[in-house]
């Protein structure tokens, strides 16, 4: 309802944008900017933040705004309608990461309409009460509008409605960390450029799926939290982001690091569940996309530098909780305001239990990814999944070892002098003596198998000089790492059959019986998900 | 124990503490960065999961590259030959 009908605005609009907007690429993130009570779309690249000031677009917004605090940090309020709630619950269904908002800065400047539509919730950190969480909504424009990940479902919602996004013009929005959220919703990665400095950004604080990351720091923005408009603790968690620029540079940053490259599960609204508290609750993280996909590449320092913030904070043990203390301290400065004359015992116990809860939600989160990521593990406990993972990590290294190793062995076509006969067995030693030296190995190999007796055969004698390695050392790998991995026997047929080809390496028949192995080597090719294999062995 | 609340975890059963950090000091070892580096180092579970996760996928990649390759070394080759029926097994 009032979001289709931003929805059409918003794709009139961007249609109306797309030509006058940069020639991005497709996958580019157009953004709507609310402007004294328009939208304008501009595409990230054009967009730089900067903060307008509140008084130039007040007036526009002034129906709209409530009597929030009218400081430069002023930002609208807007229930959220219920619309929007049944929206974000289907959105939260898809575990689409719907990135969230906010900024705070000037939010001034929204159209009344939108405001209506969208649930802005500005989070004011300056207010104490009024929790006014700016949500950025970003506005996933494909051009073609194809999402194909994960947040798909989400942003394909949100394409639906042209998510606007409105980037308040937040205070030091780093230009990545701005892109990231809006990475994520669109779910590409392209990177993008830091919003437009259009004056009057409101920051929506769109019904995000609450990322699940909490940011500590964050907490403080939710000292402000909304309380008005996204009071329904139903509704998405709007995340409120974004008081502190550190806190919300985390945030972003984490954000970006989290864009899904595969997104898959884009934020979780872990917070939904019972999270009536209004404070910091509310901030509402979008758990890393996808678990962290997109942590990936140069993305994931930030990450891990902003996981380093967490870790410093979260303890790998469980049972510590004292380190959740600390994070529950920095919750506690920001929610001050919003505990209020609660003692401030409880509100330490309470922003403890959030911590507590933020921590375990992304390690649930990371579970899941990890989940995701092995093949047919139908495991829900667990400890029997972090052991699956680890048995699938360790068989996935060495699957690349073999296969690294035979594409060494087969790349180079070189002819070896012959006299190789003991070498194979040499080989078999060496490699059954370091499993992990594989590629190293081979490299020395070729020097072994010298073999120029037959050089009419000319490639084709090498390679199957050659093969011999390869077989003794798939046949030794497995022996050497207790072979659990691999079933099949595809490699003692091979091995069969080279008997039949060897010409002059006699040792074959000494690999066909190392073949016995019950524990062929099978390489697993992940297209053809032998992970029925994999999973039969290691069992 | 390690639930201090109602810890909303898919997995049913709760898990130790002990064992979690058994298994994560286990992933631990087994990832090429965090694993060997620091070990006295305190990362976090989160954070160890989410190394693997990259990890994993990273390999994955490297399987896929590996097996591309392979494959073309496969053209290259005579059908019926053994090199072929090895490459064959290696991509399998």
């Amino acid at each position: 309802m009032p979001l289709f009908e931003l929805f059409r605005l918003t794709k009139a609009k961007l249609e109306s944008a797309q030509d006058k907007n940069t020639s991005s690429p497709v996958d580019e993130v157009m953004e709507l900017v609310w402007e004294n009570g328009q939208i304008s779309t501009q595409s990230q690249s054009s967009r730089s933040r900067n903060i307008p000031p509140p008084q130039a677009d007040h007036q526009a917004s002034s129906s709209r705004a409530r009597e929030i605090g009218n400081s430069s940090k002023t930002t609208m309020v807007d229930e959220i309608p219920m619309s929007v709630p049944s929206l974000m619950t289907s959105l939260s269904q898809d575990d689409d990461l719907v990135p969230w908002l906010n900024h705070h800065q000037s939010l001034d400047g929204y159209c009344s309409d939108f405001l209506h539509d969208v649930s802005p919730v500005t989070v004011n950190e300056q207010e104490s009460d009024i929790a006014v969480n700016q949500t950025v909504f970003p506005l996933s424009q494909r051009r073609n509008n194809g999402n194909e990940s994960a947040p798909a479902a989400s942003s394909s919602q949100y394409n639906g409605f042209q998510s606007h996004s409105l980037y308040g013009s937040d205070r030091d929005r780093d230009p990545p960390s701005q892109q990231a959220k809006l990475g994520r919703f669109t779910q590409t990665q392209e990177p993008l450029t830091t919003p437009s400095n259009k004056p009057g950004f409101i920051n929506f604080s769109h019904f995000l799926r609450p990322a699940a990351l909490a940011k500590t720091n964050n907490n403080n923005l939710h000292g402000t939290k909304e309380k008005s408009p996204q009071s329904p603790p139903n509704v998405f968690q709007t995340r409120v982001l974004g008081a502190k620029d550190s806190e919300d540079k985390f945030l972003n940053e984490y954000i970006a690091s989290a864009t899904p490259k595969d997104n898959q599960k884009a934020c979780l609204i872990s917070e939904d569940s019972g999270r009536k508290d209004q404070e910091s609750e509310k901030a509402v993280v979008c758990s890393s996309v996808g678990s962290g996909n997109s942590l990936d590449g140069p993305s994931e320092s930030p990450s891990l530098s902003l996981k380093r913030k967490h870790s410093d904070i979260q303890d790998i043990d469980c049972h510590s909780d004292d380190v959740e203390e600390e994070s529950g301290d920095v919750r506690k400065e920001a929610a001050p305001s919003r505990t209020g004359m609660g003692s401030k015992r409880s509100r330490s116990a309470e922003v403890h239990n959030l911590s507590e809860r933020r921590r375990r939600d992304r390690i649930n989160e990371k579970m899941r990814a990890l989940q995701e990521l092995i093949p047919n593990c139908n495991k829900v406990d667990k400890a029997s999944m972090l052991d699956e993972a680890i048995e699938y990590l360790k068989s996935l290294q060495l699957q690349v070892q073999i296969m690294s190793m035979a594409s060494g062995y087969y790349m180079p076509p070189v002819m070896f002098p012959p006299g190789m006969g003991h070498y194979p067995a040499a080989a078999a030693a060496a490699a059954m003596a370091m499993s992990m030296g594989m590629p190293p190995y081979a490299m020395g190999l070729p020097d072994l198998s010298r073999q120029g007796s037959s050089v009419n055969h000319g490639p084709q004698f090498h390679v199957s000089g050659m093969q011999q390695q390869p077989m003794a050392m798939a046949m030794a790998i497995p022996r050497v790492s207790g072979g659990g991995f691999y079933t099949g026997s595809s490699t003692m047929d091979m091995n069969k059959s080279d008997d039949g080809s060897t010409r002059d390496l006699s040792t074959s028949k000494d690999q066909t019986t190392m073949k016995n192995n019950s524990n062929s080597l099978k390489p697993i090719k992940r297209k053809h998900s032998s992970s029925d294999q994999f999973r039969g062995s290691s069992s | 124990m390690s639930n201090r609340r109602s810890r909303q975890s898919s997995s049913a059963p709760r898990i130790s503490d002990d064992q979690m950090i058994d298994l994560v000091t286990k992933l631990r070892q087994i990832l090429p960065e965090i694993g060997q580096r620091r070990r006295s180092a305190k990362i976090s579970a989160s954070k160890v999961l989410q190394e693997t996760c990259n990890y994993i996928r990273n390999l994955n990649r490297e399987v896929d590259n590996l097996s591309e390759r392979l494959s073309q070394l496969l053209e290259s080759v005579d059908e019926d030959s053994p090199e072929a029926a090895v490459i064959r097994s290696l991509l399998m």
